[in-house]
């Protein structure tokens, strides 16, 4: 028997056959089906016992309920919380997206030093022990006064005791991130003379009067104000937004006028002029529980009639009066001021003008008005006892000079920051710790904030994440995120109860991070002394719970804790000036400059247009960086690719040769550009509009080098009444590149 | 009358084709576009002198091929159980653009980001919100916000326009929830129904879906991770359908209430501008608001009320309500000559 | 397959040649080897018979032993509530599958008994707070959405109608991995022809289809008129 060729091909052949009888190729066939529909490396998420934990979102000062889906010991999605006196159930697209801000690529995993330019990780002993001996050596020096924190609130167990550790190691610079509750509170302490914070009872109103605040683009508490607006469309309330720009909230306004920017607070003292001269204001109010009326009014009968004004604000006569009218002859009118999102603190007497306008229709602390909330009481410590060294600390003035002669009514100037350092031979700062914000990115003119944090021998952050301060720092002592952390969260964005919410633990830490309250704790402990007695807590869970005392349990079991039998004090039990009445003049009010409009940086003749910022609720333009999904929802009109698109409208386009989508070269006094061109007609001409929220250098690579930070091209106006931020916009020029 | 550059809905001639089956008359439809007539159509107008659709599925009549087919599911327990048909309301003048409805969907459906998302053509988005404009110059411009999930197109019987044309079987309508399904490990990625989707709701994975560093963690198992390759949509979270569902059973109940199934934007929307329910339900709020006239594919009795592309016949189960009458026009593409804004 | 399958066609060619070249040749050279052909026939359809049916399966199948040796009888004879004292629902309506490490330490913080398994268990897992691997025969694809509480809550199903008989089983068999699509073997079933004789000796689609139907169960779809495919896929 030999294998021949035939013989071969016959065992092959029967081989073949055979094989159609046997389950092969069929099995074969489905299985590599089955593996095609679904890639080993496409991830399978495993099935688990789902939980939610409720909590308070603290990404921006909304205050919003959230409830946290788990599934075992994951966090999978946040949702809001049904029942939430702010936000009852609905969330903005942040507060969504706080999972990716738990996992993200940017966490601060663990202690960091740098040396030589680069981060070295060190145990939390190592970071706590040597911050506390260069705290120590300071105060031996007698530079105890050259410590300073930067926080984004002064409310709230934490901030009370990065305070409270200040004030017992000897520095009063305790600064809060500015925003538009500086003039506000400045508003209400030089006309009602309370230390308070404004509420809004917006669900009541039923005639809005804006000038410039993005009531649907992040201003307030943002999810509160959504539900507002629903509540207004439901009602048939009236809203009128004043902005040169047709932002979402002119967008769903009743009526939007475009006025030129930076005369809104004219516009409000126009309105007040018909509203006096036709005797429409509420006269029970004003004659018996105001004084300085008389005085008040006669400059705004002079200088701001219709006409003036008209030429003024580029609104027309008609359009003011009718205005004026409408307003006050509604029932439940509200005027309410800050820009955007309300992140820059504005002109102080433009805050003044409007409020005047809720004086005139006696809307103060009435439904749907402007109500006075105080601030929150709850934190009661043991009275501090003091060395010798803390107090001269103290004694010495405040490095961003508020409350000195020259700012008498701020309380913090975050602004002059940058400016001071700068302008010192030797750095008036050693240490400076930064709590909860990121000013290298959020501070205007980022060029010379940097230059200023450079300047600081020891920059100490306490971010969660890789933000642009925390990459300039020398020490990052990250905290941990809101979902892995205690934080009483008192509510300061205009909500009208006093309202505190509780972040709670939903997760265990997922980083080698510590709780920058037992941070504080700790450092007092080491510097011992008088400054450890301070500090009888052992965690800041047991301070926090001991500081809460009976709102405790409400808030572990509700998440909130809501003074609902609040009630603003009657008109006779409102006011704590020296009258006793709502003062529209008094010494102090007088002492400052007179209302003018601000005028932006730059001349005319070499930045013929002017830059204005505007916020979107896409974009976030404060501490926390947009997270991926976030970014995502951008528009293509907003953002392409890495290039930002400024609005301008087609009649300033077209004799500078710009077109859709054309690049251009965009350039301010401060700094310069590229940049595409979106043209948008609901934009006044001769007007640049830029977004703000982008321009990042830090995070991750979905966030990081795409666009422009506003702040890169724009710088703090100081305005001359307050001395806190007044810019509005800047002068720019826009040419072909 | 435009949709703003941040995305467009293609012209309502993209066409699509019918089934080829006898009582599918969307081919046909096609006709009905251009019948030269100045005033608006009306939606209802139809060929051959029949009303479209020629059945209507509440008045018990049913047509021929969904008794042979689905006899079945309309009787449980020897008591008639009706289907149902979930559905959508936007009010486009509570919606502020604020994003939150994507978001949402995004976080609760697993959906993928990339690095850059600005080409909105690659982007992967079952919730889009739109931009439009009324075209007039400063002062007088308007913006509105119109965000568009799947519209899950009953069309005829059914036969959607995607569901018409996949040749795998991926995509399909299910007559019990009226929900316009679609298979991840089923579709081939011809893409097909994403030429045939007059709303441009699909989107092909053009990449690998990646999440970086840990973030992972934060998916659902309740929804399949797609791969790359495949089309997705919106599928009105389906799985809180089924989730639901589980909850009654095991409490012994054979139906949901109202608010025990919503998607996730209209749970998560911060002005409460979108109702989602059952429009064969008439105790649910949405169809007190749309009052659906059956008669007429569907359209909405309620004078603020519009679909998008109405004229197409879609019959699109996602209804918008506006006051301003250009919002209402920018619905449907008409000719200059039909309408005066 | 696909070699295979090549193979079988080039030499269905190469017979075809083969056979236009003999017909101009002579008779005796066919009977010499005639025999040999058909027994060559036969070994290679011997051979490729074994393959496919012996060989194949114990390739295409990695077996692997679970952590633990687990005896379902004894166990179901000590709880009260059969299956679901352990495999429970969970309150809002899904299923709990194999139970946690937390269940377990109810009864078995301490050793009981004497056997070797429950030793290791202890000593491995309960001290040790792990949780066990457990490898689960019946996991369905990740795209696959199964509702116990539709099957057992609302359809009042057994859990033998899908699971087999398994709680009466004194030990745990090997849980084989199907080398390419990575899922039990028990979804294809344990006869690779993929025959079946009882209700559960498979879990593939075809076979959740067929009782949809037989049942009139969710069978809404426009395009397969039959079941819709978002009951049980997400």
């Amino acid at each position: 028997m030999k294998i021949d060729r035939r013989s071969f091909l016959s065992f092959v052949i029967g081989g073949a056959a055979g094989t159609a009888f046997t389950p092969l190729p069929w099995k074969l066939t489905d299985d590599s089906a089955i593996w095609t529909q679904m890639w080993p490396w496409t991830p399978v998420p495993d099935y688990g016992e789902v939980s939610y934990v409720n909590s308070t979102c603290t990404l921006c000062p909304g205050g919003c309920g959230i409830t946290v889906r788990k599934i075992e010991e994951r966090v999978v999605k946040i949702e809001g919380l049904s029942g939430h006196p702010v936000n009852d159930g609905g969330l903005c697209l942040l507060g969504l997206s706080g999972a990716q801000l738990l996992y993200g690529p940017r966490r601060v995993k663990t202690p960091l030093k740098k040396v030589n330019g680069k981060f070295r990780r060190i145990s939390w002993d190592e970071a706590i022990g040597e911050l506390a001996t260069k705290l120590a050596d300071l105060r031996a020096k007698g530079g105890s006064h050259k410590v300073a924190f930067i926080a984004a609130s002064d409310q709230g167990t934490l901030p009370e005791l990065i305070n409270r550790f200040l004030t017992v190691y000897g520095s009063p610079n305790f600064i809060r991130t500015p925003s538009i509750l500086d003039s506000y509170e400045l508003t209400l302490d030089l006309m009602h003379g309370v230390q308070a914070l404004p509420g809004f009872d917006i669900e009541n109103t039923d005639f809005v009067l804006s000038f410039g605040s993005g009531l649907l683009d992040g201003w307030g508490s943002p999810v509160h104000m959504f539900r507002a607006n629903s509540s207004w469309r439901d009602r048939k309330s009236t809203v009128v937004q004043i902005e040169p720009r047709l932002s979402n909230t002119a967008a769903k306004s009743d009526k939007w006028i475009p006025i030129k920017p930076g005369t809104e607070g004219a516009l409000a003292l126009g309105l007040a002029h018909v509203i006096i001269k036709e005797s429409l204001y509420k006269k029970d109010f004003v004659h018996n529980y105001t004084i300085g009326f008389e005085k008040w009014r006669r400059p705004v009968v002079d200088g701001f009639s219709p006409d003036i004004v008209a030429k003024i604000t580029d609104v027309d006569q008609t359009t003011i009066t009718d205005l004026a009218r409408k307003f006050a002859r509604a029932s439940k009118p509200l005027a309410v001021c800050g820009r955007g999102r309300g992140t820059t603190p504005g002109s102080l007497k433009e805050f003044m003008a409007v409020h005047a306008l809720n004086a005139l229709v006696g809307n103060l602390n009435m439904a749907g008005g402007l109500w006075t909330i105080p601030d929150a009481d709850y934190i009661d410590w043991p009275e501090l006892e003091m060395d010798d060294t803390a107090s001269t600390g103290m004694q010495k003035g405040r490095i961003d000079g508020a409350g000195s002669q020259n700012y008498p009514h701020a309380r913090y100037l975050f602004n002059r920051l940058s400016e001071v350092i700068n302008s010192a031979s030797s750095p008036p700062i050693d240490v400076l710790g930064v709590v909860g914000s990121n000013p290298v990115y959020t501070a205007p003119d980022t060029l010379s904030t940097k230059e200023a944090f450079e300047k600081i021998p020891l920059v100490v952050s306490f971010s969660s994440y890789m933000d642009e301060t925390a990459e300039m720092a020398d020490l990052i002592l990250p905290n941990h995120i809101y979902l892995e952390r205690y934080e009483d969260v008192p509510v300061i964005s205009g909500i009208k109860y006093p309202l505190i919410g509780l972040a709670k633990p939903v997760i265990d830490p997922q980083f080698n991070t510590k709780h920058t309250g037992d941070v504080i704790i700790l450092l007092a402990q080491a510097l011992g002394g008088f400054i450890a007695n301070a500090f009888p807590w052992e965690s800041y869970e047991a301070c926090l719970e001991e500081t809460l005392g009976d709102k405790w349990e409400t808030l572990l079991q509700q998440g909130f804790w809501l003074n609902v039998s609040f009630s603003p004090p009657s008109w006779a039990k409102a006011f704590e000036t020296a009258s006793g009445k709502f003062e529209f003049v008094n010494d102090q009010i007088d002492a400052l400059p007179r209302f003018s409009s601000l005028k932006p940086e730059g001349k005319e003749a070499s930045f013929p247009l002017v830059l204005i910022p505007y916020d979107s609720m896409r974009l976030q333009r404060e501490f926390i960086g947009n997270p991926p999904f976030v970014i995502k929802t951008v528009e293509d009109t907003v953002l392409k690719a890495n290039d930002v698109l400024v609005e301008i409208s087609p009649d300033t386009a077209r004799p500078l040769g710009l077109k859709e989508g054309g690049y251009a070269e965009l350039s301010t006094p401060k700094g310069s550009a590229r940049v595409k061109v979106h043209i948008y007609d609901g934009i006044k001409p001769g007007l640049v509009a830029i977004p703000a929220g982008l321009g990042h250098t830090a995070y991750s690579k979905y966030l990081a080098g795409k666009g422009v930070n506003i702040n890169s091209l724009i710088g703090p106006v100081e305005d001359p009444a307050s001395g806190h931020d007044a810019a509005w916009g800047i002068r720019a020029k826009l040419s072909k590149a | 009358m435009q949709f703003g550059s941040g995305g467009y809905l293609p012209p309502a001639h993209s066409t699509f084709g019918g089934c080829g089956l006898p009582h599918c008359q969307i081919a046909e439809k096609q006709k009905t576009y251009d019948n030269g007539s100045k005033k608006l159509p009306d939606p209802s107008i139809r060929l051959n002198g029949v009303n479209w659709p020629a059945k209507i599925e509440d008045d018990g009549a049913r047509s021929p091929i969904e008794n042979r087919q689905f006899k079945g599911v309309l009787m449980e327990k020897g008591k008639a159980k009706k289907n149902k048909k979930f559905g959508m309301v936007i009010d486009l003048d509570k919606c502020t653009g604020c994003g939150s409805c994507m978001v949402a969907c995004m976080a609760e459906n697993n959906v993928s980001f990339r690095e850059d998302e600005t080409d909105k053509l690659l982007s992967v988005t079952w919730m889009r919100v739109y931009k439009l404009t009324n075209g007039k110059p400063f002062p007088d411009s308007e913006i509105c916000y119109l965000p568009r999930p799947c519209m899950h197109c009953e069309a005829d019987h059914g036969h959607s326009p995607c569901v018409s044309v996949c040749p795998a079987t991926a995509t399909d309508y299910d007559m019990n929830t009226g929900i316009v399904s679609q298979i991840y490990t089923r579709c081939f990625g011809c893409r097909y129904c994403m030429a045939a989707c007059p709303y441009q709701v699909r989107v092909f994975n053009w990449y690998d879906p990646v999440w970086p560093d840990g973030m992972e963690k934060m998916l659902s198992p309740n929804v399949s991770v797609r791969m790359r390759g495949v089309v997705e949509k919106c599928s009105f979270c389906f799985h809180r359908y089924q989730l639901a569902k589980d909850k009654a059973y095991y409490e012994g109940r054979q139906d949901l209430e109202e608010d025990e199934y919503q998607t996730a934007c209209t749970q998560a929307c911060p002005a409460s501008a979108i109702t989602f329910g059952n429009l064969n339900d008439p105790d649910h709020a949405i169809t007190q608001i749309v009052r659906p006239d059956h008669q007429l594919g569907g359209r909405s009795k309620n004078p603020r009320a519009f679909r998008l592309l109405e004229r197409l016949g879609a019959n699109p189960k996602v209804y918008y309500l506006s006051n301003r009458e250009w919002v209402r026009h920018s619905g449907d593409n008409y000719r200059p000559d039909e309408v005066k804004l | 397959m696909s070699t295979l399958d090549d193979q079988a066609n080039q030499a269905v060619n190469a017979e075809t040649s083969e056979a236009e070249e003999t017909a101009f040749q002579v008779n005796d050279q066919r009977k010499g080897s005639g025999g040999y052909i058909i027994l060559f026939f036969i070994l290679g359809f011997v051979a490729s018979l074994i393959v496919g049916w012996v060989i194949f399966p114990k390739l295409l199948y990695s077996q692997r032993k679970q952590p633990v040796e687990f005896n379902h009888a004894l166990h179901n004879g000590e709880v009260d509530e059969a299956c679901e004292s352990c495999h429970f629902f969970r309150e809002d309506g899904s299923y709990s599958g194999v139970p946690k490490l937390a269940q377990c330490i109810d009864c078995h913080e301490e050793v009981q008994g004497e056997s070797e398994a429950e030793a290791k268990f202890v000593s491995e897992y309960v001290q040790k707070n792990r949780e066990v691997p457990w490898l689960v025969y019946s996991r369905q694809p990740p795209c696959v959405f199964f509702s116990h509480a539709a099957h057992v809550k609302k359809a009042g199903m057994e859990c033998v109608e899908c699971h087999g008989p398994i709680g009466e089983s004194e030990s745990l068999k090997p849980y084989e991995q199907n080398r390419i699509t990575g899922y039990s073997r028990d979804i294809w079933g344990a006869n690779i022809a993929g025959l079946k004789k009882n209700a559960w000796d498979r879990m593939k689609m075809d076979d959740c289809v067929e009782c949809h139907r037989t049942n009139n169960v969710n069978q809404g779809s426009v395009q397969t008129h039959k079941g819709g495919c978002f009951v049980c896929h997400h």
